[in-house]
């Protein structure tokens, strides 16, 4: 169980504080007060402080928590209930789970190892869970979210407009499920590569000669070396998140990257990443590798064709950093069935696959044909390839 | 004596007169041949003639064609005249002989009664006939009137005269036996056709044997109305009416068929053995339906693949190069080595058969008509 939940309380009122993407400070709800990152952050440096001095210089505490200790004691003696059939032990799942008292409310909350903030389910009271990062990495960056809630399901909307093979129940009889903001941990990778590509260039020019057609192709073997430099090529850290779908949100603009600082966090979902950089990186190569052989191709002209032969990439590989980045996640249900997708949470790109209706598709594909076959066959092309067949097959 | 050179000069005046003064007195002067010779030996010549309109024009009749003279003179008894094809036509007219050179037959024709031909319309030899002439009185004047409004529109659309005749007996109106002969002599006698180039087709009807003839004159008319287009203008179009005896609807479908053939020699593709849609065979067409459809298919999947990609936006991406920074790409060797040339040959020849096997186009005679005949 984590030793110690945060959530931040308005210096004001002591309500509870939210990040807004929108202004990009923690905003109070209940008295509209508001406070950079920097300034909450100084705050609860100085109480955090104060707290701890009070509890080194406070004995009477320390026997108060004695006294409850032995009263417990007591009642555990005259208890008569046997617990031993109630619940079993969570074995390996424990491993993935973790309980938290929420400050708010007071409800116990089971959540996963890799949540950082989350929020609670009774008093929707947005929470930190530090104890949870507490032997994690800390993240260098983050992209606070710039887009809310409102935008994320508005560009859903935007999402089905213009799908013609969106069946017409989706948008009307789907329902958004659940809508949650998440940090979701990225490596991100910095790597020199060097290329060394060989192609095969060949360029044609052709002549008539009585009855013949004569071309003439001049072959070419072409080097491109060079030297391509990619930095903070991100892959998600989280195996909860599909890597197609996060990838199909790229790009962020990284000009807008900040030092991490937990206070950006409330109101938002947050989860450590659970898969090692190492493992990442295998993709984040493969990208450069292929970027690298295409820069080294793109310099390659004057040819009427081009064919790779040898591509030998080496990869230097750079600094990875850690970063949170921000994601909507939505999900929606559809005649039984989940339909997920996301939201870049600074661009506002969406992605997520619609299904198709294939009546509706069967219905266009095959009009459309028929139209262009009807046409083509009064215009008299149908019957050109007829005597065009019949003229080589004669 | 000076009295009587006096007169020997006015009758010598007067006999070289004499073919002038005939002439003046008609609008056209048939002569017919007597005898033709080539090279020694003599040649099948009855039915040839020869009429000479005062208007300097004329028609011949030739190895079974007609032609048009375009300018004849005569000067003493030199006669020289220019046919259509631009053949000279050089001899003497001696009297009510002429004996001429002609594409290497020498001719003798002797001064005859009218052609036959020229009795269709006395009153209109050598100028024009009414686009609908019926002669056999098988349409009532409101038909004519529908008729005459389309052809005249359907003339000014396509530049080409389309005319719709009629007779009792067109052995009335040749000595030729043939059908299409008769329809030959009116075109060219009556100098029926549209602006210079008298392009132009006529439809005959000679209801005595229900003998009908196409005939085509010009250019255009003769690429839009080829032996095959003038068969299925027939079969398809005017005999539907014409064996009901459903006189307007037959002429009304013959102007159907012209439109659609000038119109088809207009879009560049005339109506011929090799290109007509309404004659293929079930399998051709069949096998057209469904070429035209495997073509239609191309467009519909790029379409309806283009919609449904954007259906699907999830995708791992392949590349990095948005994480490329401005200069971070450096070439730093370039080589392109010259290795070797490859030569090949494809089989291409110059001129390629478009299919649908010979024997279309037109047969144009020698006079410029191209013609066809039948039973109605």
């Amino acid at each position: 169980m984590p030793d110690q939940v945060t959530n931040y309380k308005c210096p004001a009122c002591g309500g509870t504080l939210k990040y807004s993407s929108q202004s990009g400070k923690l905003e109070c709800e209940y008295c509209s007060s508001s406070f950079t990152v920097k300034e909450v952050e100084q705050l609860f440096a100085q109480k955090n402080q104060v707290a701890a001095e009070n509890l080194e210089i406070d004995p009477a505490a320390e026997e108060a928590a004695a006294r409850i200790t032995k009263e417990e004691a007591e009642k555990r003696i005259h208890s008569k209930w046997d617990g031993s059939t109630i619940g079993s032990d969570w074995g390996e799942l424990g491993e993935n789970v973790c309980s938290y008292i929420c400050p708010s409310c007071g409800a116990e909350l089971i959540c996963e190892t890799t949540t950082v903030a989350t929020g609670c389910p009774y008093c929707g009271n947005p929470t930190i869970v530090p104890g949870q990062i507490k032997d994690a990495l800390k993240p260098d960056y983050i992209i606070p979210f710039k887009l809310d809630k409102k935008a994320a399901e508005a560009a859903l909307k935007q999402h089905y407009q213009k799908k013609l093979f969106l069946p017409k129940t989706f948008s009307t009889e789907n329902n958004i499920k659940k809508i949650k903001g998440v940090y979701v941990p990225f490596w991100l990778f910095d790597s020199e590569t060097k290329a060394e590509c060989q192609f095969e260039g060949t360029r044609s020019r052709s002549h008539r000669s009585g009855d013949y057609i004569i071309t003439d192709t001049d072959h070419f073997d072409v080097y491109r070396y060079g030297n391509v430099t990619f930095t903070r090529v991100p892959t998600d850290a989280s195996k909860k998140m599909p890597d197609d779908l996060m990838d199909s949100l790229e790009p962020y603009n990284y000009s807008e990257l900040k030092e991490f600082s937990a206070s950006y966090l409330p109101g938002y979902m947050a989860d450590k990443f659970d898969v090692e950089s190492n493992d990442c990186a295998e993709r984040a190569d493969k990208r450069c590798t292929n970027s690298a052989v295409a820069f080294m191709r793109g310099d390659v002209s004057g040819y009427s064709g081009v064919t790779t032969k040898k591509s030998d990439v080496y990869i230097s590989r750079g600094k990875v950093q850690y970063a949170f980045l921000p994601v909507w996640m939505l999900k929606t249900k559809w005649q039984g069935k989940d339909y997920l997708f996301a939201m870049n949470g600074q661009t506002g790109k969406i992605v997520g696959d619609l299904p198709v209706d294939k009546k509706k598709y069967r219905l266009w594909f095959f009009g459309i044909a028929i139209v262009v076959a009807a046409a083509l066959y009064f215009l008299g092309v149908g019957n050109f390839f007829v005597n065009l067949i019949a003229v080589l097959f004669s | 004596m000076k009295k009587i050179f006096c007169i020997l000069t006015v009758i010598l005046l007067a006999t070289l007169c004499l073919p002038f003064t005939a002439f003046a007195s008609t609008e056209g002067v048939t002569y017919y041949a007597s005898s033709c010779v080539k090279n020694g030996e003599r040649y099948v010549y009855k039915g040839d003639y020869l009429v000479l309109n005062d208007n300097g024009t004329g028609i011949l009749r030739f190895n079974d064609d007609i032609y048009t003279l375009t300018d004849w003179h005569l000067t003493g008894t030199s006669f020289t005249a220019t046919d259509n094809q631009g053949s000279q036509i050089l001899g003497t007219l001696d009297g009510g002989t002429i004996s001429v050179t002609y594409r290497g037959y020498e001719y003798t024709y002797d001064k005859g009664e009218p052609a036959a031909v020229m009795s269709y319309a006395p009153d209109r030899w050598g100028g024009d006939l009414p686009v609908v002439f019926d002669k056999a009185d098988i349409l009532s004047a409101d038909e004519e009137a529908k008729l005459t409004e389309r052809i005249n529109a359907l003339a000014a659309a396509h530049n080409c005269a389309i005319y719709a005749l009629t007779m009792k007996d067109f052995q009335s109106y040749t000595d030729s036996g043939n059908v299409e002969t008769c329809g030959r002599e009116i075109r060219a006698g009556y100098s029926l056709g549209y602006g210079a180039e008298k392009n132009c087709i006529l439809l005959m009807l000679s209801m005595a044997d229900r003998d009908y003839a196409i005939v085509c004159y010009g250019d255009k008319s003769n690429a839009a109305f080829t032996d095959y287009a003038k068969e299925k203008l027939a079969s398809k179009y005017f005999l539907k009416g014409f064996r009901d005896n459903n006189w307007y609807k037959g002429f009304s479908l013959y102007l159907d068929g012209c439109d659609d053939m000038l119109l088809a020699q207009e879009n560049g593709a005339p109506i011929d053995t090799n290109n007509d849609p309404r004659e293929r065979t079930v399998f051709e067409i069949v096998l057209g339906i469904i070429v035209s459809f495997l073509l239609g298919m191309i467009p519909a999947a790029i379409f309806c693949g283009s919609k449904k990609k954007k259906m699907q936006s999830v995708a791992l991406q392949s590349k990095a190069d948005s994480y490329v920074p401005q200069g971070g790409v450096e070439i730093t060797y370039r080589a392109d080595n010259f290795m070797f040339t490859t030569t090949t040959r494809t089989y291409s020849p110059r001129s390629s058969s478009s299919g649908g096997g010979g024997g279309g186009g037109t047969h144009v005679g020698g006079g410029g008509h191209s013609s066809s005949s039948g039973k109605f």
